[in-house]
């Protein structure tokens, strides 16, 4: 049961990367990455290493996401 | 008895995460997709905290409380950012 | 979006698939340990054998600053060194001028929150002995809390908070003193009374006379000199992260703009 949650958590993994990858709007795909970034600490906690999930949740999906926002700003939010 | 109950409510929480995903695969604008992964993460922080419950393992809650906090200032930023405005002024 | 580029994304996205999959597929089975592995839990709570032990009951706390504890001081360092060339190559004279920000029902939230998030830092950082986290996970959540502010509210809340470029630089400098101290001070009493004293220790070993713990009448607390430490980091790392986002949400090109209007 466990490693079917796992499998499908990493299956929508790559799916959200595609999906990073392929669209043009940048601010969506920030949205995205934060949302990546969730079910990697899902996996992390089902795997039972909830130190590893905290830095996570806290430097990699909070503060990643504040430093693109900034850097959207200075940006176009559409590519091409 | 608590038991029962607390794997229904487990239950019930993973079906509204299940409905809020459909939002956030079908939604036509970013707002609606933000909104979408805000009920998402509670849900997620809520199910974090019965599992602990469950388990008998208090220290795997403290993610539950990081988890519902970054969310509230996530959709602050998408916020912020669609206001139009320079961010920090 | 032409061929060439599908066929690099698929390609990449294929190529990232196949080596999660390998990885996954290497993964060991449960209850099997590596020798490494078996070198740390045979050693770390030792009694019978205490050549190698670290006295220290938390197996991850033994292994960062017992086994590994200058790795752990060498990435603060890292982490120091990378502050100060973003300050070097950015930092203007800071303007954190007053604006109103957003909605009164975010920012009457946000100052709640803020409360709240300050709060698990604290916590996260000082139970770190018992549950999971410690000073770089206390640190970012910290950076979190100022972060919410700035956007919330503007730059120029800071300073009813008791805050500022320049304070924030102090801080962090501070708990960089408060880490090295702690380590350098049972090298310098080592070398000049010729006994044994240990570096980064994390829990008071009986044949030295330099315990930490003892000496700072910290024993009943944690047992161990964890705690000053991590205060240290979570200090340290938050007022990094704070003073990158305000360096970066600096407004560019303001002279010039000025200058124009006038």
């Amino acid at each position: 049961m466990m490693e079917l949650i796992v499998n499908l958590l990493l299956a929508s993994c790559v799916m959200l990367t595609a999906a990073i990858v392929y669209t043009k709007d940048l601010l969506l795909a920030v949205v995205l990455s934060g949302a990546e970034g969730v079910m990697v600490a899902v996996i992390f906690y089902l795997l039972l290493a909830p130190d590893i999930a905290l830095v996570q949740v806290a430097a990699g999906v909070g503060i990643s996401t504040a430093f693109f926002i900034v850097g959207l700003r200075k940006l176009r939010r559409h590519e091409e | 008895m608590i038991d029962l109950l607390l794997n229904v409510a487990i239950s019930m929480f993973v079906l509204s995460i299940v409905f809020s995903l459909y939002r956030m695969i079908r939604g036509p604008t970013v707002p609606d997709r933000m909104l979408a992964l805000d009920v998402i993460s509670y849900g997620l922080a809520v199910v974090m905290g019965l599992i602990a419950i469950v388990s008998g393992s208090p220290y795997l809650i403290v993610i539950s409380f990081s988890l519902a906090l970054w969310f509230f200032i996530g959709a602050l930023y998408v916020a912020r950012y669609l206001e139009g405005e320079e961010i920090g002024e | 979006m032409s061929l060439k580029d599908s066929i690099i994304g698929i390609s990449f996205v294929a190529l990232m698939t196949a080596i999660l999959i390998y990885a996954f597929l290497g993964y060991p089975e449960v209850g099997f340990v590596r020798p490494l592995g078996e070198f740390y839990l045979y050693n770390t709570f030792n009694f019978n054998e205490q050549g190698w032990w670290s006295a220290s009951p938390n197996a991850v706390t033994g292994v960062l600053w017992d086994y590994r504890g200058y790795d752990t001081l060498y990435e603060t360092m890292v982490f120091y060194v990378g502050i100060v060339a973003i300050a070097l190559f950015f930092e203007k004279e800071s303007s954190l001028r007053r604006t109103s920000g957003m909605t009164v029902i975010v920012r009457a939230t946000t100052k709640l929150v803020f409360v709240f998030i300050l709060t698990s830092a604290m916590a996260i950082t000082i139970f770190s002995v018992k549950t999971p986290g410690g000073g770089f996970q206390g640190g970012s959540i910290m950076a979190i809390a100022y972060i919410a502010i700035i956007i919330a509210l503007s730059r120029g809340f800071l300073p009813e908070l008791r805050m500022d470029l320049s304070k924030a630089h102090l801080i962090k400098i501070f708990g960089l003193i408060l880490i090295f101290s702690l380590t350098v001070i049972p090298v310098a009493y080592s070398l000049a009374s010729g006994t044994v004293a240990y570096a980064l220790q994390n829990q008071p070993k009986p044949w030295s006379e330099f315990g930490y713990p003892t000496f700072l009448g910290l024993y009943s607390l944690s047992g161990g000199m964890v705690i000053p430490i991590q205060v240290g980091e979570l200090v340290h790392v938050g007022m990094g992260f704070t003073i990158m986002f305000l360096i970066l949400t600096e407004r560019e090109g303001k002279k010039e703009l000025g200058g124009k209007r006038s």
